[in-house]
């Protein structure tokens, strides 16, 4: 059996170099053409060559490199390798071969503009392992030095791939640098070392406004419109933190009651919360209830030594945060007594949270075939064992309890600093009470409001700082299992959201790419004291994840979106879909079951189920299921770099290119029938055709994208990992992405022929 | 026929409030409605698929719905009613199920011979062994086909039609035969259509005894058999068994093929278990699925039956036996004790896996036919049909094993099969209904012999009348014209809750996504039929106008008399 998952193996530049040379060649180009020697001859010289250089971006300095490294072939026991040169940056780490025959330009996963695929960016790097010459193995610790000849240089990336490196043909004197430098670079014990810094100096201030249209929240304006969008009145925006003079961690400006109190008082109000972070509105649901996030208040005794021993005083404040709790009460139209939800009891703790993914961490890191057999006799206890899937339960079902204490009233979600969870429920709470939130956009401007605005701290909990002054060096990954959550979501909806599993993948990619003002600070304080430069006097700039196109080009961007929503939101196909009465009918009677085993359940007890699925879709709420029996793992995710996993031709990624080509088609027979009859009113034909944002929409009109999709073999790691074609006696088992459209029948002829 | 009605029962659902409605038995199936005007809750059950039923509660029993039946199902729940003590309503109740259910213990006849529904196509007629041998392309010059069983003389489990290597006479084939455990011999299941590299199955050579037996007729058909593939110079044989067993069966006569005797044979053991190891591991399975859910040891319950091992395990043997076919280019033997259990699951599976006909609903039919039913899966034993002995050891999950292979595939590769998982569980159901023909029986002969082509109606019938009820929208057949390698390893294979969870309305997804699918697939047809007919509109304009501008003299002429 392991012999033959091997002879399947995947790319990522996996060949091995002495033997398969020619083999690995002989796909890039036409497999059916012979080289001539004269091409083979070209070739070997250049695979020797050693004036490779890694590409940089503004700012960015070699700072080490070690030549002949081996980088390993993942899940081949380290037997298959490619050679070359190892680099450290002072934003990536990156391997670079000779072997000019492995930068294949067109069989390549997603396409970052940023990285190659040997690039590793230093905050993507979660641990290091040193394996010397004996076999003992140990984790590098950030702030040491290695005095150890290392063999092996494991590296454990937060995308959860593993890149495996072998150092016995490498100098002695470079090996020891090379560690070293790794280490210390990777694990920067201050911030102004991220690299982020010297790019935002370095960066050509170029149109550097806002390219993506995602608000912000660092003006008034952005937090205005999200309340006129709610149709919320009864709140307004105040700017009492301006030049965060009350709280440092949180936004300076971000909404309260109406006509609350005056800043003096508010100020006061404000030193009884935990980093005087004052409650604050997070959502206003139709019914005029609202969403609000709060942080505990100091207990009495501790208030005491706040404010001195004066107990009047302390009562004076007292009445401050009663009033602040009766605005609260007042703004919602119903003037319901809140509901307080204690989320330090409700969800599981941050420490459960933390062991939990070291523990689905020991499951996705592996790198060796045997261990991938030994682990998937007990895979389902092993994941069990993880609870990770215990919390994602918890976590959604926290969320959705809060929602439906929504319909009736305000719900204010509290935990210590207000920084942790409640950016994870208020979130997925808002997910599912407005649709307008899982469009891209409203997504995006959601992360970018209950999280990065509201101080959730992303570069402590990334450990991107290693400050040898504070104990907690720990990875807490409440972002991924936000994004578990909400893909959790999708699965369950699967035409409920805009954007793809990719997608979600793809943002959680980004968190580690250490140029992103979005995903690197730990409140809107740091971020804008790092955009000045204090030196200099001049305004640094970063460019925000949301930009998407300073990663991606726009046919990788397409894989963002789902081609389900696609229909469901486009009018053409929604009202074509109303006008087909048949289809209806013919759905509903169908489909429940056949009568030979029809049994349906009405009334079930104190649930809020939904027997026939599309109910809930017409209503804005959300109620997926929240069993633990019902939570899947997010394999798109986690698996995506365990070759031995991979499905080749197959996987999720078949049915939604499946789902891109239909809709595509369905789009095109519409405007076809929009043509026709203008056709027989008129007699011009002059209709063109507007583009999707789906895949299959891009094309073959340039070759680029043509090339694109005859080259990359679908399998279920796409489009992170395609599949590398190792023999042409295998070619029969890889399915080019280009076959998708060979009988489809889209007309790609978007141009107006009116002329 | 309605042959009982007990209106006062109430129904014990495990998910929801005791009910209460009327139960009514026929001669096929039990109906349960609720008394509830508006949108009565219907329970609707064949009696093939009870399995054993109890009396609970007796004439002392106290407290509410203590008392009644207890119907313990095939398809994985329990059915429970509960009556009143009062009016002995239950004992009538009791004995007709009892009847009804268990028609052979009875000494009647099954449901399926009064059942006479005709839906406009002949489902028997799907199948035909010499079609399918020669879509496969049988080359003449190394295999034929035999009619040497066309009484069930040479072998009484076999179909009447067999393909063996062209140079072997029927004479040998007797030899050969007697050297197999029921004079199951090896002959051809599966042929590839440009390498010739086949796959064979047979039972378990009887090797076993002191001293050992040697049949020289069966290592030269072998030899044959490997001669045959031109492009190999060995031959695999895949003994589905875990070596242990295989070394018992020696004991009792049975045995493997022993590499020396064998030349240029490999042999290799698939270590899936025996039929009794398959029911304990479902019988497990099913108390941590129904009722309820324990959610917390969801995952280790499932693994602690083992049943998706099982799965993995076969899963992954049959996709050995293909990627030797495949890749190595070399002919494969498969069998395993008797040859009609894990044989059938492996030969099947592997043909799934490299032939893309197999994966359209007609081929999968075909493939149903071919290597369950006429090689003699044992259905009417495996699924003990009418029979009131639940504890039969000879009742085993073999087929449903398989389906749940099958469906582990649909999931791995969406796009690749025509049928969905509706048209598995439809065929599930009805291998235990006993309303159509077509699973009842042990094999071809005794099939022939009751004429159940003649006297009960096939389910490819009633299938094949309403495909668009079995198609997977997703399927794309330009695309996945080749071979597929399902991934056989517990990350990829999960448990069918679709199936074995069905009754728990708390596992049903909020939006299934079939239903979206679908609703691409049938918006696409309309709108093309939309497109077509203003074409065609379009086109009779033209012609019109063309008509009209041929018959009408030029204006100036005579304007008037247009």
């Amino acid at each position: 059996m392991a012999s033959f998952r091997r002879s399947l193996f995947s790319r990522n530049s996996s060949y091995n170099v002495d033997v398969r040379m020619k083999t690995f060649k002989s796909y890039v180009d036409n497999p059916d053409e012979d080289e001539n020697d004269e091409e083979i001859k070209k070739r070997a010289s250049s695979f020797f060559q050693n004036d490779l250089n890694p590409h940089l971006l503004p700012g960015e300095k070699t700072v080490t490199e070690a030549d002949s490294v081996l980088c390993f072939v993942p899940f081949t026991e380290k037997k298959q390798g490619i050679s070359g040169k190892l680099f450290i940056t002072n934003f990536k780490l990156t391997f670079l071969t000779g072997d000019r025959s492995s930068y294949d330009q067109q069989n390549r996963r997603q396409r970052n503009k940023l990285i190659d695929d040997g690039d590793i960016p230093l905050t993507n790097i979660e641990s290091i392992y040193q394996v010397v010459s004996g076999g003992k193995r140990k984790k590098l610790l950030p702030n040491t030095t290695v005095s150890t000849l290392t063999k092996y240089l494991e590296i454990h990336c937060k995308d959860f791939r593993t890149h495996v490196f072998g150092f016995k043909f490498t100098p002695k004197d470079q090996i020891k640098k090379i560690t070293n430098a790794v280490i210390h670079y990777a694990f920067p014990s201050k911030s102004w070392l991220l690299y982020a810094y010297e790019y935002a100096k370095n960066l050509q201030p170029t149109g550097n406004g806002t390219v993506s249209n995602t608000p912000l929240y660092s003006n008034a304006d952005d937090w205005e419109r999200e309340l006129n969008r709610c149709g919320c009145t009864k709140w307004n925006v105040c700017d009492v933190n301006r030049g965060y003079c009350v709280s440092q961690s949180m936004p300076e400006r971000f909404v309260l009651p109406m006509n609350l109190m005056s800043y003096d008082e508010l100020m006061k109000a404000a030193s009884q919360f935990n980093e005087n972070r004052l409650p604050a509105w997070c959502y206003t649901h139709t019914n005029g209830a609202s969403l609000v996030r709060m942080a505990e208040m100091y207990a009495e005794s501790e208030l005491a030594d706040y404010v001195g021993n004066s107990l009047s005083s302390e009562m004076y404040i007292r009445t401050y945060c009663n009033r602040l709790k009766t605005a609260i009460q007042l703004a919602d139209v119903n003037k319901g007594y809140p509901v307080e939800m204690d989320l330090t009891k409700l969800c599981p703790s941050l420490k459960d949270v933390q062991a939990s993914y070291e523990r689905l961490k020991e499951l996705i890191f592996i790198d060796s075939g045997k261990d991938f057999a030994v682990q998937d006799i007990s895979w389902f206890s092993s994941l069990e064992g993880t609870k990770w899937l215990t919390c994602v339960s918890q976590c959604l079902k926290v969320a959705c309890d809060a929602a439906k204490h929504l319909e009736n009233h305000t719900v204010i979600i509290k935990e210590p600093d207000s920084r942790h969870y409640c950016c994870l429920i208020s979130s997925l709470v808002q997910i599912l009470l407005d649709r307008h939130f899982r469009t891209r956009l409203g997504f995006q401007s959601l992360i970018q409001r209950e999280w990065v605005a509201m101080g959730y701290p992303f570069q402590r909990e990334g450990c991107l700082v290693q400050d040898s002054s504070k104990s907690n060096t720990e990875y807490i990954p409440l972002f991924l299992l936000f994004l578990d959550c909400v893909w959790q979501l999708t699965q369950q909806y699967p035409s409920g959201f805009a954007f793809s599993e990719t997608y979600l993948v793809t943002l959680w990619d980004s968190v580690h790419m250490g140029i992103f003002e979005t995903f690197l600070f730990d409140c809107c304080h740091q971020r804008s004291r790092y955009h000045i430069d204090a030196r200099w006097q001049q305004r640094l700039f970063l460019p925000s994840t949301w930009d998407w196109n300073v990663q991606f080009s726009d046919d990788d961007q397409s894989f963002f979106n789902n081609p389900l929503y696609v229909m469901k939101t486009n009018p053409d196909v929604n009202e074509a879909l109303n006008k087909a009465k048949y289809l209806q009918s013919s759905l509903r009677s169908k489909i429940p079951t056949q009568e030979l085993y029809s049994y349906e359940l009405q009334n079930l007890e104190g649930s809020n189920l939904c027997i026939d699925g599309t109910k809930s879709l017409k209503g804005y709420r959300l109620t997926p299921l929240t069993g633990a029996a019902c939570m899947k793992l997010w394999t798109q995710c986690y698996l995506r770099w365990q070759t031995p996993a991979q499905i080749i031709g197959g996987g999720n990624p078949s049915q939604y290119l499946q789902q891109c080509v239909m809709v595509e088609e369905i789009l095109c027979l519409l405007h076809k029938i929009e043509a026709l009859k203008k056709n027989s009113a008129k007699s011009a034909n002059s209709l063109a055709r507007t583009r999707s944002d789906l895949v299959f929409s891009m094309a073959l009109d340039t070759p680029r994208t043509t090339e694109l999709l005859a080259n990359t073999y679908l399998s279920s790691s796409f489009p992170f990992s395609s599949v590398q074609r190792l023999s042409r006696e295998e070619k029969s088992v890889f399915t080019p992405i280009s076959l998708f459209l060979e009988h489809s029948t889209i007309d790609y002829d978007y141009s107006n022929d009116d002329d | 026929k309605v042959q009982g009605i007990d209106e006062n029962v109430t129904y014990l659902c495990p998910y929801n409030r005791p009910i209460k409605g009327t139960l009514t038995v026929t001669n096929y199936k039990l109906y349960f409605k609720s008394v509830e005007r508006e949108s009565p809750f219907v329970l609707d059950v064949p009696l093939g698929v009870i399995s054993k039923i109890e009396k609970i509660g007796g004439a002392t029993s106290r407290g509410e719905n203590a008392y009644g039946i207890d119907l313990l199902c095939k398809d994985m729940r329990n059915i429970r009613f509960a009556h009143r003590q009062e009016n002995h309503s239950r004992r009538q109740v009791f004995e007709k199920i009892q009847q009804f259910a268990f028609p052979i213990t009875n000494k009647q006849q099954l449901f399926a011979f009064e059942f006479k529904e005709d839906y406009g196509i002949d489902g028997w007629k799907v199948y035909n062994p010499e079609e399918e041998y020669k879509r496969q392309g049988l080359p003449p010059e190394s295999w034929r086909i035999t009619k040497v069983n066309e009484k069930y003389e040479l072998c009484d489990t076999y179909p009447s039609v067999l393909v063996v290597p062209a140079s072997v006479s029927d004479e040998d084939l007797k030899q050969v035969a007697s050297h197999r455990s029921r004079n199951r011999l090896p002959v051809l299941s599966w042929i590839h259509p440009e390498s010739q590299a086949t796959i064979t199955r047979s039972a378990q050579p009887l090797v076993g005894g002191a001293p050992l037996r040697r049949n020289r007729q069966d290592e030269h058909y072998i030899q044959t058999i490997m001669d045959a593939n031109a492009q190999s110079h060995k031959l695999y044989i895949m003994d589905a068994r875990p070596l242990v067993n295989a070394l018992a069966n020696m004991a009792k006569g049975g045995g493997y093929e022993r590499e020396e005797w064998y030349t240029n044979a490999e042999i290799a053991f698939l270590d899936i278990h025996n039929i009794h190891v398959m029911k304990d591991s479902l019988r497990k399975l099913r108390e941590v699925v129904f009722p309820t859910i324990d959610d917390s040891k969801w995952l280790s319950n499932i693994e602690a039956t083992h049943w998706l091992d099982h799965i993995k395990q076969i899963l992954a043997g049959a996709l050995r036996v293909a990627d030797k076919v495949e890749s190595a280019k070399t002919s494969v033997l498969v069998h395993c004790s008797d040859g009609w259990d894990r044989t059938a699951q492996l030969t099947s599976l592997a043909s799934l896996m490299l032939d893309p006909y197999y994966r359209t609903i007609k081929g999968f039919e075909v493939l149903i036919e071919k290597e369950w039913l006429s090689f003699g899966h044992k259905f009417a034993q495996r699924v003990g049909h009418g029979e009131d002995r639940h504890s039969d050891t000879d009742r085993s999950p073999v087929f449903l094993q398989f389906m749940d292979c099958v469906w582990q595939m649909t999931q791995q590769f969406p796009n690749a099969f025509e049928f969905n998982e509706h048209f598995l569980i439809t065929i599930i159901d009805n291998a235990y209904s006993c309303l159509f023909g077509t699973f009842l029986c042990n094999c071809d002969q005794q099939r022939t012999e009751k004429g159940l082509k003649q006297k009960t109606v096939s389910l490819w019938s009633f299938v094949n009348c309403q495909v668009e009820e079995f198609t997977n929208p997703l399927y794309a057949a330009t695309l996945q014209q080749h071979v597929l390698f399902p991934v056989a390893s517990l990350r990829r294979i999960e448990l069918w809750t679709g199936y074995y969870c069905r009754w728990n309305p708390r596992m049903r997804p909020q939006e299934p996504i079939h239903l979206r699918n679908k609703e691409l697939l049938i918006l696409k047809a309309q709108l093309q039929k939309k497109v077509d007919e203003l074409l065609k509109e379009l086109e009779n304009k033209k012609a019109k106008g063309k008509l009209a501008s041929q018959n009408s003299p030029p204006r100036i002429s005579s304007p008037i008399n247009v």
